[in-house]
């Protein structure tokens, strides 16, 4: 009974020694890290394989987008906050679907707009990867009217 | 008609068996018990050597596949959480959703 119970102990022991090197081998350290610190742009350049040349030209990219993504966003807030103004005083349903399609309108600019610079960055990735990129995440841009924020659902 | 008393019955009762006795007897069945215990495990593992390895193949295949699996699991979830915070920096709309209420995101 005794030798059985050590068998059967070692037998586990393999398995988890198997199991954990399994995960080791198979683990991407570089993709956990950059999802520890929510560094999307660390993600970008391992997940990508940028060269330092092209994370630094997308960089600069995305610096240059950042000021046009901040007038959408004041934008679409803006329109946003009138239409619940709207809502809340009892305006008529004609004043609420102007601003609605108000809404609607900067939102779709912004998506436009989202969907330029991300091909606009994927023309920067080595081949194949940019095709990747856009794959990855043009669906999910797309989808934000329907699911609210963006879904990331990358196995979907 | 033979009637006269069978001998061999006397003579099976008359039959008495006087072993040699044996002093060393009771040690020796105990030392064989304990001799069968401290079977050493190395010699208990060649004994069921075919049991042994199809238990040992059976863990290191699942344990391999299940660390290769977690690793996956892994990957996607980060992958997720990455692509999450990436829009969420170049889309104005999710900026602006997290500005009207930022109690909701994180």
């Amino acid at each position: 009974m005794k030798n059985f119970l050590l068998t059967f102990l070692a037998v586990l022991a393999a398995g988890a020694l198997a199991a954990g090197a399994f995960f080791r081998w198979h683990c991407d350290d570089a993709l956990h890290a950059a999802a520890q610190e929510h560094d999307a742009m660390k993600w970008l350049r391992t997940e990508f394989h940028l060269s330092d040349a092209q994370f630094a030209a997308i960089s600069k990219l995305h610096e240059d987008y950042s000021v046009e993504c901040a007038d959408h966003c004041a934008a679409i807030g803006s329109a946003r906050a009138q239409l619940a103004a709207a809502e809340k005083s009892g305006q008529p349903a004609a004043t609420l679907a102007a601003l609605r399609r108000k809404v609607a309108e900067r939102e779709l600019a912004c998506r436009t707009a989202i969907g330029v610079h991300l091909r606009k960055v994927a023309a920067l990735m080595p081949p194949g990867q940019g095709e990747r990129y856009l794959q990855m995440l043009l669906p999910r841009v797309e989808n934000y009217g329907h699911q609210g924020a963006p879904t990331v659902r990358l196995d979907g | 008609m033979n009637t006269s008393p069978d001998p061999l019955s006397g003579f099976l009762q008359r039959w008495r068996i006087a072993p040699p006795g044996d002093p060393q007897f009771r040690t020796a069945v105990w030392a064989r018990l304990q001799a069968a215990r401290d079977t050493r495990w190395v010699v208990y593992v060649r004994q069921h050597a075919a049991a042994s390895c199809a238990a040992l193949a059976l863990a290191v295949v699942a344990g391999g596949w299940l660390g290769q699996w977690q690793a996956h699991r892994q990957a996607t979830q980060d992958r997720e959480v990455l692509a999450t915070t990436y829009l969420a920096e170049i889309d104005a709309r999710v900026i602006a959703d997290t500005r009207a209420a930022p109690h909701e995101h994180h």
